[in-house]
């Protein structure tokens, strides 16, 4: 039974979503649509073929000996193909590293308007390459510096993106740094 | 004779040092993101998307074309010689490549894929050449209820040629469509699903969710499984010996048909190189002369994926470039550049003096491409594989900052990097459930277009829908959109019958 909970979780939960946002499109203004269908039948017809087929698949993981969907015309092949291939990884599955990882990159996505460009990317790199298992430090900070200040040369002098400068003190620093690699 | 003096014109402009470079740095990063495991060439063409921005559109779609080109040949070597497939594509060249290898022929392994990737690549560039302009003609007289149901069919195609669940397939298409519909519509004006975030107002880039969900998405899922490293060993004899005339005569008929198959999967929509070489095997197994022994490392198991998924280039631009349809992920990325530098990929190109010369440019650049694709596999083999050494810890940390500011520099926007992340995230959940990407990442390219053709069918002909079914061309192409859908359906059935008998 645990099992076919499982395995009925996210199509429980994906159903929920189509409910809600079915919902949430019953209210979009289709008052510009006088004798014509409106904006809101293309997003409804996408919920409700999405709710049938969550439907489906939670009826057949609770009413059916036989769980498995019909496959891909290429399924046969991509199972040949799940044999063939050697385990590669290293190290075992990790929740631990993916939720360290996930992390910095939020913590990255946050604070780079606060740090600018230059530090926060030195910072992420260095986080993330640790959190993925390398262990050599020196090399962990010089890919880190000169990752972060290779890529400000490349995509500010070069390619002319606006990187973000950061805020107060790091705004400061960024914009010295700038001016150190004839950056206007 | 015009389309030839076309292309002799795109010839000298890629000959130019500007687009000559751009095609050598293409060729060398798509080798190596090929061969590197964990980087697949659509992330590849997703990274050197920001790159192009300050470039004019020329070298910027030869630098990304060039990518997508050698994305289908690079991760050959390192299926053959190591058995760890630089790219899902290279799945099929394990059963015969690498087995080659094993039997003491590893130059020889290495040989047949040259000469596949060549042919496949030449071919495709010819089929191009000869098809672009007259499909451009032919898009021009198609109507909305046409584009409806061609965009249809590449929907149910990617839902049914992928090789998971056929349902897990269609929620991940909704999915898609869903994400394309935030955002104000673009045929009443209509605010939908916004939440009065001026960031959904705007709508969600397609851009965003390939770069999250195959960019980060992929990056998360490798880390969590843990990274690995490759043990290269010696490599002192590491070279690529060409089969004989003769001998590629032996196998003429296996390059003919993969090659064949490999343009036709490329032209539809959503099927790209991965399907267009495992097809291309399934179809030698099924019709080739030698169908009993693949497996055991003869070439016609090594010809035909590689034909095939080389050959699927030159199809995926068809439409791409004649109708603004994407045929692949990496097309998909190529639309993203030509939108960018403000150019709507469509059958006008071909009726614009200077977008014509750029296309033929770009299609010129492609039998470049290949024939420097095939140097550099010749002659730089050992320094390509050395890249399996880098960490790739070190190269996934690099990974996730490149899409940042991919996603970051296409709109100057802050708030698109909280976006990616999401889609990282809900990719890496696909992962781990067994939803294919594919059909997100389609459906949240071709959903707009898929909307406006429909809305536009049905303003147009008094909501009559029953156009889609009468016109002829559209009635044809909804015909095979609903068979494409039904076939995995109806095959399972059939199984089932046949199990219970």
């Amino acid at each position: 039974m645990t099992g076919r909970l499982a395995r009925a979780a996210p199509y429980a939960l994906l159903l929920a979503g189509a409910g809600v946002f079915y919902y949430l499109a019953l209210g979009i203004d289709a008052s510009a649509a006088a004798g014509r269908i409106g904006p809101d039948v293309w997003p409804r017809a996408v919920l409700a073929l999405l709710a049938m087929v969550c439907v489906y698949e939670l009826a057949k993981s609770f009413f059916s000996a036989d769980a498995r969907s019909a496959g891909g015309m290429l399924q046969d092949y991509l199972d040949a193909s799940m044999a063939s291939v050697e385990a590669q990884s290293a190290a075992p599955p990790s929740v631990l590293r993916l939720a360290l990882g996930m992390g910095a990159t939020l913590a990255y996505v946050l604070l780079v308007d606060v740090l600018g460009f230059f530090l926060a990317t030195a910072a992420y790199l260095a986080a993330f390459i640790a959190v993925g298992g390398y262990r050599r430090w020196g090399i962990i900070a010089a890919c880190a510096l000169a990752g972060s200040l290779a890529m400000v040369v490349v995509f500010m002098r070069i390619v002319y993106v606006s990187l973000p400068l950061g805020s107060g003190p790091f705004r400061a620093l960024s914009l010295s740094l700038l001016a150190l690699l004839g950056v206007r | 004779m015009e389309v030839l003096s076309l292309l002799a014109g795109g010839f000298a402009q890629v000959l130019t040092p500007m687009n000559l470079a751009m095609l050598a740095i293409g060729l060398v990063l798509g080798l190596v993101v090929a061969v590197l495991p964990g980087l697949t060439l659509v992330m590849g063409v997703v990274l050197a998307l920001p790159f192009t921005y300050a470039m004019d559109i020329t070298p910027a779609i030869i630098l990304l074309t060039a990518m997508y080109v050698t994305g289908t040949y690079g991760g050959a070597f390192t299926a053959i010689l190591f058995r760890v497939p630089g790219e899902p594509i290279d799945v099929p060249l394990l059963w015969d490549g690498y087995t080659m290898a094993r039997k003491g022929m590893p130059a020889r392994a290495l040989g047949w894929t040259l000469i596949a990737a060549f042919w496949g690549g030449m071919l495709s560039a010819c089929v191009l050449v000869a098809l672009a302009a007259p499909v451009a003609r032919v898009a021009l007289t198609l109507s909305t209820p046409e584009y409806f149901a061609i965009i249809l069919f590449g929907l149910t195609s990617v839902v049914s040629l992928g090789g998971g669940s056929v349902s897990n397939a269609l929620i991940s298409l909704c999915l898609g469509l869903l994400v394309s519909t935030v955002g104000v519509d673009e045929t009443y004006g209509a605010e939908r699903f916004a939440f009065g975030v001026p960031m959904l107002t705007d709508g969600i880039e397609y851009l965003l969710v390939m770069v999250g969900a195959y960019g980060i998405g992929e990056v998360f899922t490798r880390l969590h499984q843990g990274y690995g490293a490759a043990s290269l060993g010696r490599l002192g004899g590491l070279r690529t010996e060409l089969p004989g005339l003769r001998e590629i005569g032996r196998v003429k008929a296996a390059l003919v048909r993969s090659g064949l198959v490999g343009v036709l999967v490329g032209v539809v929509p959503g099927a790209g190189a991965t399907i267009a070489s495992f097809v291309a095997y399934g179809v030698e197994g099924q019709y080739g002369k030698r169908e009993k022994e693949l497996g055991s490392g003869i070439p016609e198991g090594i010809v035909a994926p590689q034909t095939a998924a080389t050959s699927s280039v030159g199809g995926a631009m068809i439409p791409l470039l004649t109708m603004g349809i994407p045929g692949s992920g990496a097309t998909a990325i190529i639309l993203g550049a030509f939108l960018l530098h403000g150019v709507q990929p469509g059958p006008q190109i071909f009726t614009n003096p200077d977008q014509s010369r750029m296309a033929y440019a770009v299609i010129a650049s492609i039998f470049i491409g290949v024939l420097g694709m095939c140097l550099l596999g010749y002659f730089a083999i050992k320094l390509l594989v050395r890249v399996l050494e880098f960490p790739e810890a070190v190269v996934s940390a690099f990974v996730v900052m490149f899409c940042f500011i991919g996603a970051f520099a296409a709109r100057n926007n802050l708030s698109d990097l909280y976006v990616i992340t999401a889609f990282g995230v809900l990719g890496f959940l696909f992962e781990r459930w067994r939803f294919p990407i594919a059909p997100l990442v389609l459906g949240s390219i071709l959903g707009p277009l898929a909307e406006t053709t429909f809305m536009t069918t049905m303003i147009s002909f008094d909501n009559d829908w029953t156009v889609f079914f009468t016109r002829p061309v559209a009635g044809v192409v909804m015909a095979a959109a609903i068979l494409a859908f039904v076939l995995p359906v109806v095959r399972q059935l059939l199984r089932r019958r046949k199990s219970a008998l």
